[in-house]
């Protein structure tokens, strides 16, 4: 995956050709683009692969109908295509109703600890991903030393169940329920830096 | 970041986070804990869109853009271009023949039968090549028209499927 994709090379030459019907133009800008809208619009707005699937396609399908339509924009069409990506995963949750919209959505959390949004840029999400990574560890530091070692070794460092229970001194069943707490935890550590954690759809 | 990680989406963490919550002899929900976990997941590394996916999203859209009438080939505008000339010739030498060919109709008055008998024959010559050429150019002419009605009717219930699945983006626009 490209994690940080810039614009393509005459991106703007590109644009125009899929406009004017060239398919492999708009195959192009779909291979571009399409990665990076999927982890970091999709998934987190739908918490569903299927769903980010399914959201991908309609995407750039209404982005085809839409594109003779399309007015250049420095730097790249990504904000464009992020604009669609979000139109069309509302349209979806709304559609799957409110108990859908919970599951494991993450992008209100990733909007309200990531700071305000860089400017409109096709590496725009690194940064951003940067700035959640850095506000992350400053919520960690104001929690329970246990609680914070469990959400760091688990879901940031990558360490296996057994090393951190290991660590932990704890048995395997036992760090379920240290990693269960420490979820809770977070929320109410973000809660009282003044950062709200919900769940719903602006 | 090594592929054998487990993802953001991974479902090994809500069974993890299921298992905490029932050793804590609770139940219900835990849909506020595993969007906190895919938080953090996501600011470790997203999750990514593998190729094999990337694939599949393509096929499955390739063929429905496709059906949307919007992409087209050089060559295929070329086909287009002769296909048109095509139906253009044959439909005036359907005119010319019907014209030349069709007796008259309507409220006028009979032909008088001698000045029917004496008016010169159409020349046998340029009927048969006429006729030649309709033979030739219909098919293609009633292949086009038939094409183009197909993707009419295809891209107008693409277009109203689409409207009725996005009521808020008829149309594609943002």
């Amino acid at each position: 995956m490209s994690a940080r994709p810039q614009a393509l090379p005459k991106e703007r030459t590109i644009v125009e050709r899929a406009q004017r019907g060239d398919r492999r133009a708009f195959e192009r800008l779909y291979r571009h683009y399409a990665p990076t809208l999927y982890s970091y619009v999709l998934v987190p707005m739908l918490g569903d692969r299927d769903d980010a699937h399914d959201c991908l396609r309609e995407t750039f399908m209404a982005a085809h109908r839409a594109l003779p339509n399309y007015a250049w924009r420095e730097p790249s069409i990504y904000g464009w295509f992020k604009t669609l990506a979000k139109n069309k995963a509302r349209d979806l949750l709304r559609a799957s109703g409110r108990r859908q919209r919970l599951r494991g959505s993450f992008h209100e959390h990733v909007e309200a600890l990531g700071g305000p949004p860089p400017p409109t840029t096709a590496g725009e999400e690194e940064v951003r991903r940067a700035q959640l990574r850095g506000q992350i560890e400053a919520v960690l530091e104001t929690m329970n030393p246990r609680y914070a070692a469990v959400l760091r070794m688990r879901l940031l460092d990558d360490r296996d169940r057994e090393s951190c229970a290991e660590e932990l001194d704890v048995k395997i069943g036992t760090l379920d329920v240290i990693l269960f707490r420490a979820c809770k935890a977070f929320r109410t550590a973000c809660e009282k830096q003044g950062v709200s954690l919900h769940l719903e759809l602006r | 970041m090594s592929d054998e990680k487990p993802g953001v989406l991974d479902p090994q963490w809500e069974d993890a986070l299921r298992a905490g919550q029932a050793a804590e002899g609770e139940r219900g929900s835990v849909e506020s804990e595993l969007a906190v976990l895919h938080l953090l997941r996501h600011a470790r590394g997203p999750q990514p869109l593998e190729p094999d996916a990337l694939d599949a999203v393509w096929s499955e859209l390739e063929p429905e853009i496709a059906g949307q009438g919007g992409f087209t080939t050089w060559w295929q505008r070329l086909f287009d271009w002769r296909v048109g000339v095509g139906v253009a010739v044959a439909s005036a030498a359907a005119a010319v023949i019907f014209f030349a060919a069709s007796p008259a109709q309507g409220p006028l008055p009979p032909p008088d039968a001698d000045a029917v008998a004496q008016a010169p024959a159409l020349d046998p010559t340029l009927s048969a090549t006429l006729q030649t050429q309709f033979d030739l150019l219909e098919p293609a002419a009633r292949a086009q028209i038939d094409g183009d009605v197909a993707a009419g009717r295809g891209a107008l219930r693409t277009e109203l499927l689409a409207s009725i699945a996005a009521p808020g983006t008829v149309g594609g626009a943002p």
